[in-house]
């Protein structure tokens, strides 16, 4: 296959720069506090997986990951895990664009091995805690993303490529809430891994999560559905209706 | 005003290569991981604190990151103290059960003392090592110094357009959000928490269809320049490596091998009662 000069999987390069501008600008618009944390939800948490449904799975989390990277050199107080805390946006895009790109298989596998990691490293970190059980259910969330996935399968992106606006809400609301609980999961693994957090601190993450990301995925749903909408009008050449191959 | 805050000098860690102090990040990234004793986690601590005063990077900076760091440092303390599990303890006391969450702490262990010490040094070493590079080293040798390492030249281009990029969008937010408030629109200020999630439609949705429409325009203009022509291209600024860069890549990474095989072998760097 001939390579397009200036394009990165069929996307030119000047929508992967704004996109990850608009990825790094929307991390200084805050939305509502993370509880426990002192730090504030960002709009980024809306952005990242409708840049991952946007420009694909390639384009999409690479877009994600430039304007993820550059949030941490623009402001590395907030990069608590160094220099890989770009993993765990990138992650949300990719899990999303997978789905909203009809690769629901690569999809779930996707937020299955997050799920595993996570299984794995508090299973080796939290060996003799004796509120280590928490793991297994904490990720309930997840779990039900992941089957409401082997459900939907394909649906999600034919949802969201046929533009119909009762099926893109849902479908949109499904692949971004997939990503959110993908980088979720990401971050508490590298949170156990690298600063041992503690099985029962997770007692009193369990009863919050799910409330910031179904926010999260509900604020991308109600974002997203005029977004592509107006996008598609536009004639903006983005989107999976512009770049599925096949 | 460029976001990137970066402080030219003439000390010895300004003038090593970026690709060095890449490296040097990358050890001590993992030297922070492999220790967990607040002894040594303290030792690297004081070095990375000790750049800092010897790059001359304005107090300033540094007391923005202890002012970020401060509640994430205390929580991180915090649970470390109360809920790592331990045998030796300092405190005893008994938290009845029916409180939630703290229910059922009978004290502070020696254990969890030291790991929340030893945590809250990992949290500033992992956070203050990157700008050491930031703040060295200029935005276009770090670049350079990506590419040098296979990067290609598109994801640079759309990094540092993207870097460009963001105070424009960031003004074209708070136009957005004029306009808005101009058309009596105040949900983001007065509206209820539902009100506010809906709130951001109006924001998000024009700031990125205006973002979009103005990467056709760039795609435009980057076309009419024949952008990507050539396979290879040449740099204004060039990087190259001197002797003394490879003599201190090869330090790093002997101190870090070597740190690793103590910490397997001796334990080195672990805590221990």
């Amino acid at each position: 296959m001939v390579r397009r000069r200036g394009r990165i999987a069929e996307v030119h390069v000047a929508y992967i720069a704004i996109s990850a501008a608009v990825t790094t600008a929307a991390a200084y618009i805050p939305m509502f506090p993370v509880i426990g944390a002192g730090s504030m939800m960002s709009a980024g948490m809306i952005v990242v997986p409708l840049v991952g449904i946007l420009l694909g799975p390639t384009a999409g989390t690479l877009a994600v990951a430039i304007g993820a990277f550059l949030g941490q050199i623009v402001a590395p107080y907030g990069a608590i895990f160094g220099l890989i805390t770009f993993l765990c946006p990138m992650t949300n895009a990719f899990v999303a664009s997978l789905l909203a790109f009809r690769k629901w298989k690569e999809g779930i596998c996707a937020l299955g091995l997050t799920i595993l990691m996570w299984y794995v490293i508090t299973s080796i970190k939290w060996a003799g805690d004796p509120y280590a059980s928490v793991r297994w259910y904490f990720p309930f969330l997840h779990l039900a993303s992941f089957a409401s996935l082997l459900i939907m399968r394909g649906k999600i992106g034919e949802w969201i490529e046929g533009l119909d606006p009762k099926k893109v809400p849902i479908g949109i609301f499904l692949s971004a809430l997939a990503g959110l609980l993908a980088e979720h999961m990401v971050g508490n693994a590298i949170y156990v891994g690298i600063y041992s957090g503690p099985a029962r601190v997770y007692a009193f993450v369990l009863s919050i999560y799910w409330i910031e990301r179904l926010l999260g995925a509900i604020g991308a749903t109600l974002v997203g559905t005029p977004l592509l909408i107006a996008l598609y009008k536009a004639r903006v050449e983005i989107g999976p209706w512009s770049l599925r191959e096949g | 005003m460029s976001l990137v805050h970066y402080y030219p000098g003439d000390s010895f860690f300004h003038k090593l290569d970026p690709r060095v102090k890449m490296l040097w990040l990358a050890c001590m990234f993992v030297l922070s991981f492999i220790f967990n004793h607040p002894l040594h986690l303290g030792v690297l601590f004081i070095s990375v604190l000790f750049l800092w005063i010897y790059m001359k990077i304005p107090f300033s900076e540094l007391k923005l990151f202890f002012k970020a760091l401060t509640i994430v440092a205390i929580v991180t303390f915090f649970f470390q103290l109360l809920f790592y599990p331990g045998e030796h303890a300092i405190v005893s006391f008994s938290i009845p059960r029916w409180i939630p969450y703290f229910g059922g702490v009978t004290a502070i262990t020696i254990e969890g003392l030291v790991n929340g010490i030893a945590m809250v040094l990992r949290l500033f070493i992992i956070v203050l090592t990157m700008p050491v590079i930031t703040m060295s080293t200029s935005l276009e040798h770090l670049i350079i110094s990506l590419i040098r390492m296979g990067m290609p030249y598109e994801i640079a281009f759309a990094a540092t357009t993207a870097l460009n990029l963001v105070p424009v969008l960031q003004s074209d937010a708070l136009k957005i959000i004029d306009a808005q408030k101009a058309r009596a629109f105040t949900a983001l200020e007065r509206g209820s928490f539902k009100d506010k999630i809906k709130a951001y439609v109006p924001l998000i949705v024009p700031l990125m269809v205006g973002s979009l429409k103005k990467g056709q325009q760039l795609e435009v203009a980057m076309e009419s320049r024949a952008f990507g022509a050539y396979e290879s291209r040449t740099y204004l600024t060039e990087i190259r490596m001197r002797s003394i860069d490879y003599v201190f890549a090869a330090f790093f990474v002997i101190i870090t091998i070597l740190c690793l095989a103590l910490r397997i072998l001796k334990g080195f760097g672990a805590f221990r009662l």
